[in-house]
């Protein structure tokens, strides 16, 4: 195969180079996607290259048979390097160094075509072709490395019918070519996400709505929502979150056939709440509707949710929260709250007295509300200014905390009409969860849940209101301290 | 794989007024269609209605001159009277205008309001109810939005692009900020709608510039003034230099945007939303689109007033016992010359309005707002239709807005020889905030040209309602060029008040 030998020759080599410049660009692309900015520096890449090429021109000029390892690393990153670099990247601290890695081996596999040595000729190729594969994979967006592959093969064709010489290297290349172009056909998806660079497991769903970017990663089989990049629950242990969310104040209710949801998008409080065959409406007001119709939708969603808010007793009601409850005539035996920590005067308004003196009067006598009430250890003045508004608006309360693993410490404040605190505590203790049956909760968790142990802090008396709003900044200034 | 695409523009984009002053560039080809509207050829069809025929057209009790807001308010209140209102343009709505076909919808001027504290004037809140566009909210003492799905998010209200840099807030420098607005904060609740309710107290802030009022108290910045001005300007069309401390604090004070959620209303038509409610409620028949009032003559037992009927091409001579004046102060010098001096102050900016209408692209969700900094102060940046609707396969809407200098209006008759110029400058700044080429996928682009978009709410502008030195009784002056804010609520309330007059 000298270089001289024949016309294709030059062409052949060329289009290697091209394809080595597109199979390196794409990996430092992947790389810039997982860690966001380019930890590549560019000459010391141009360097690794040609200095990997002048190794391999000189060293694989003996003995070509020896060098097609790495020929079938670069057929391996031009074929799957996506999927390669997608799957490595994740795995490793190391990603610039992998990248060089890949570029030097790849290199090398170029150079098993020289055999001609440092001639000037085949470095000018060897530039050209590898500048231009740069080039074009920045540029054009639905370059696929496989088709430089395909062009080769079309260059070895032709030139084997026109030399009619069969040759052992040129046999051997094209039925790895061959093969691996069946097996390239066979796809494997893969699928990139922007938000990726957030995070350290793969992104298997992203989507922006009007409120949020919801982001789903995978670790070990098991999924993680994020919401604006906060973790939300986990497929691993959402019920440590649900379960007292929903199953006490059931168990509590005298009465529970209209409940009211107010939040909840991801449809878990909805299939906890079926499981009582005395629910006969759940209306749904979410916040972020989108987010709710993916949940109605998503087989990650309804994987946890099992469908539940496609249920017939499932309303979803399109109408600010506010002016549904003030505008609603019909009255609820339970309202379930479940809105995304107050971290701004927006989400604040749903921790409020006048949020919750609204809700108080669309509960029936004996009506009860509960509200996830952020953490009661991070950011524990919020949480005791959820309950003093709470309680300044009629409700008598009740609180609760929970170790959910995947987000910590958690807690809910129930908010009950015509009971007190203290009967709802004595009440709560004697349930013991056995129907309908539940995953984890059951009496001595309830009793562990209860207990906070001594508090640190001053009793805070602060209300929080519209006109007013305190909350939000309690829990921004959150810091574990109780 | 995402790949970033960087787009190749030259980074000192030529500005509006320089366009403007050329005559004619090359034109360049585009594929789409591209239509100015503009009123400067009004003057053109007052010299060919000299040889229209004039016809008797029998007598009205009230003439209604502009159908804007103001003439809208004035006549939803005068409903049951006799009262025949004269539009000049083919669509009522004035700087509230909007393009409206079956398929496509977007604001031309005017494009949003906001929920009103309950402190504000009653005459206008309660016309707002009786339309059904606004409803009480007693947990907040406020008037939120009937139409609820025409909110816009809070967290996809804004987003600020600074030269390259995009930013959540206009004014982010710390702490030039917190003091700024502690200082604001002392007159949160006393910045009424409408402004007459503004207790006398704080009419002295209405003698002073808002940057002497601000020199005063605070250590200002370069950097802080320009985005005071960038704020000014999109509500007043003028800079802190040249607005009254009182409309400056009121742009910042008005409603508790610091403490509470604003209802934030933006229909695709934009405020012409509240003029289709209008007329709805008026009915149509009384409300004459395409009528030019060219002439109001005083005598013995009211007026007389010539009405060019664009479409008949004919003159219509009313006898109208009183005239509700709800068109633009400075066409009195030809319309009622003997009142011209009234206004002669006023100042107004031109405006021109540039809606991109693009074909749908997937996923995408802006933000509402785009405030933009760029190398030329008279583009303010663009709204966002995607805010506005939830259904992906929509066109996407984005509408620019160029606030001008007064010394630009006499160039605005360029505006269509140079079109293409101007959208394609639009264009490459939407592309610069994207990070991607829009123009390929441009379908249509509609240009709007308001010579006398805003009156200035200058130092001595308010407070001083020219009703009260007028001379004939019987003639009226509405709008907000009669002393006002140049905003909704002021529009609506000097419309209703002119009604309480005749």
């Amino acid at each position: 195969m000298r270089a001289s030998e024949h016309p294709l020759t030059p062409v052949l080599f060329l289009s290697l180079s091209l394809f080595l410049g597109v199979v390196i660009t794409e990996q430092w692309l992947i790389m810039a996607y997982y860690h966001g900015e380019d930890l590549i520096d560019q000459v010391i890449f141009t360097t690794v290259a040609f200095m990997f090429f002048a190794i391999g021109c000189k060293w694989t000029g003996q003995n070509p048979y020896g060098a097609s390892l790495p020929l079938i690393f670069l057929l391996l990153f031009g074929l799957a390097g996506d999927w390669i670099g997608y799957h490595l990247h994740r795995h490793t601290d190391w990603a610039s160094l992998m990248v060089y890695g890949i570029v030097a081996v790849c290199s090398l596999a170029v150079s098993v075509f020289s055999r001609a040595g440092n001639r000037p000729k085949i470095y000018f190729l060897f530039a050209t072709g590898l500048f231009t594969g740069f080039w074009l994979t920045t540029n054009l967006e639905s370059l696929e490395p496989a088709y430089f592959i395909l062009l080769i093969l079309a260059i070895l064709v032709i030139r084997f019918l026109l030399l009619a010489k069969f040759r052992a290297t040129s046999i051997a290349i094209t039925g790895i070519l061959i093969t691996a172009g069946f097996l390239y056909f066979d796809p494997i998806p893969v699928r990139y996400f922007e938000s990726q660079q957030n995070y350290y497991d793969p992104v298997i769903y992203s989507r922006e709505t009007a409120f949020q970017t919801i982001n789903i990663t995978r670790w070990k089989g098991e999924n993680w929502f994020y919401y604006n990049n906060v973790n939300q629950f986990s497929s691993i242990d959402y019920w440590l979150y649900f379960e007292p969310m929903v199953h006490p104040l059931m168990q509590l209710a005298q009465s529970k056939e209209r409940i009211l949801v107010l939040g909840g998008e991801n449809g878990i409080i909805a299939k906890e709440l079926l499981k009582y065959a005395e629910v006969t409406s759940i209306d749904y007001l979410p916040i972020d509707s989108t987010l709710f119709r993916i949940a109605s939708e998503n087989h990650h969603f309804t994987a946890l949710n099992e469908g539940a808010l496609k249920s017939p007793k499932v309303q979803a009601i399109n109408e600010s929260i506010f002016d549904f409850l003030h505008r609603n005539p019909n009255r609820f035996d339970l309202i379930f709250i479940d809105i995304p920590d107050p971290v701004d005067i927006e989400l604040n308004q749903y921790y409020t007295r006048e949020f919750y003196q609204l809700c108080h009067a669309a509960l029936t006598n004996k009506g009860m509300l509960i509200t996830q009430a952020g953490s009661p250890y991070y950011a524990a003045k919020a949480f005791y200014c959820i309950r003093n508004t709470m309680e300044i608006s009629k409700l008598s309360t009740l609180i609760m905390h929970n170790q959910v693993l995947t987000l910590g410490e958690w807690g809910w404040i129930i908010g009950a009409k015509g009971k007190s605190g203290a009967k709802l505590k004595s009440e709560v203790l004697k349930i013991d969860f056995h129907s309908p049956e539940t995953t984890w909760l059951n009496k001595e968790a309830m009793k562990m849940m209860l207990s906070f142990g001594k508090s640190f802090t001053e009793p805070d008396t602060s209300i929080n209101t519209l006109k007013d709003p305190i909350v939000y900044r309690y829990y921004t200034e959150g810091t574990w301290k109780f | 794989m995402n790949r970033r695409n960087f787009i190749k523009t030259s980074s000192s984009l030529l500005t509006l007024p320089m366009i403007l002053k050329s005559c004619g560039w090359k034109s360049e080809d585009v594929s789409y269609p591209i239509q100015v509207h503009s009123d400067a050829r009004t003057g053109h069809l007052i010299y060919k209605s000299h040889q229209f025929e004039k016809l008797p057209a029998g007598k009205v009790e009230t003439l209604i001159v502009g159908g804007g807001m103001a003439g809208m308010a004035a006549a939803c209140r005068l409903k049951d009277r006799d009262f025949l209102l004269c539009e000049l343009s083919g669509d009522l709505g004035g700087t509230s205008s909007a393009y409206r076909t079956e398929k496509l919808t977007f604001a031309q001027g005017a494009h949003y309001d906001m929920g009103y504290p309950g402190s504000y004037g009653h005459e206008v809140l309660e016309l707002l109810e009786t339309l059904n566009i606004i409803r009480y909210q007693p947990w907040k003492d406020s008037w939120g939005f009937a139409d609820q799905q025409y909110l816009v998010m809070h967290r996809r209200k804004n987003q600020c692009y600074d030269h390259g840099q995009v930013r959540r807030e206009v004014l982010m420098e710390r702490p030039l900020r917190n003091d700024f607005f502690r200082l604001m904060e002392s007159y949160r609740g006393e910045m009424h709608l409408p402004t007459r309710l503004i207790d006398d107290r704080y009419h002295k802030l209405n003698r002073i510039s808002f940057i002497n009022f601000l020199h005063k108290q605070l250590k200002l910045n370069d950097q802080f003034i320009r985005g005071l001005n960038y704020h000014l300007k999109d509500d007043y069309g003028a800079n802190a230099y040249a607005v009254s401390a009182l409309a400056g604090i009121h742009y910042f004070t008005c409603r508790p945007y610091n403490s509470e959620i604003v209802e934030l209303f933006s229909p695709p038509q934009g405020n012409h939303y509240f003029i289709q409610r209008m007329a709805d409620y008026v009915g149509n028949e009384r409300l004459k689109t395409r009528h030019l009032v060219k002439r109001i003559t005083k005598e013995a037992e009211g007026f007389r007033v010539e009405v060019v009927d664009i479409m008949a091409g004919v003159i219509h001579v009313f006898k109208a016992k009183k005239i509700i004046y709800a068109g633009q102060k400075h066409a009195l010098k030809y319309i009622f010359p003997q009142d011209y001096s009234l206004f002669s102050a006023n100042h107004y900016s031109p405006w021109m309005v540039v809606n991109l209408v693009l074909e749908p692209i997937p996923r995408h969700l802006g933000y509402w707002q785009n405030e933009m900094l760029t190398k030329d102060e008279t583009f303010l940046g663009f709204i966002d239709s995607s805010t506005q609707s939830e259904s992906p396969d929509e066109s996407l809407v984005l509408t620019a807005y160029y606030c001008l200098p007064e010394a630009s209006r006499n160039d605005l008759i360029q505006v269509e020889a140079n079109k293409q110029r101007i959208v394609k400058t639009t264009a490459q700044h939407i592309s610069k905030y994207f990070g991607w080429d829009i123009q390929a996928s441009i379908l249509q682009v509609d240009i709007k040209v308001m010579g006398h978009a805003m009156p200035v709410p200058g130092v001595g502008h308010l407070f001083d309602d020219k009703n009260q030195y007028r001379k004939n009784k019987n003639m009226i002056y509405a709008g907000v060029d009669n002393s006002r804010l140049p905003l909704l609520f002021e529009a609506v309330d000097s419309g209703i008040l002119a009604a309480t007059m005749v």
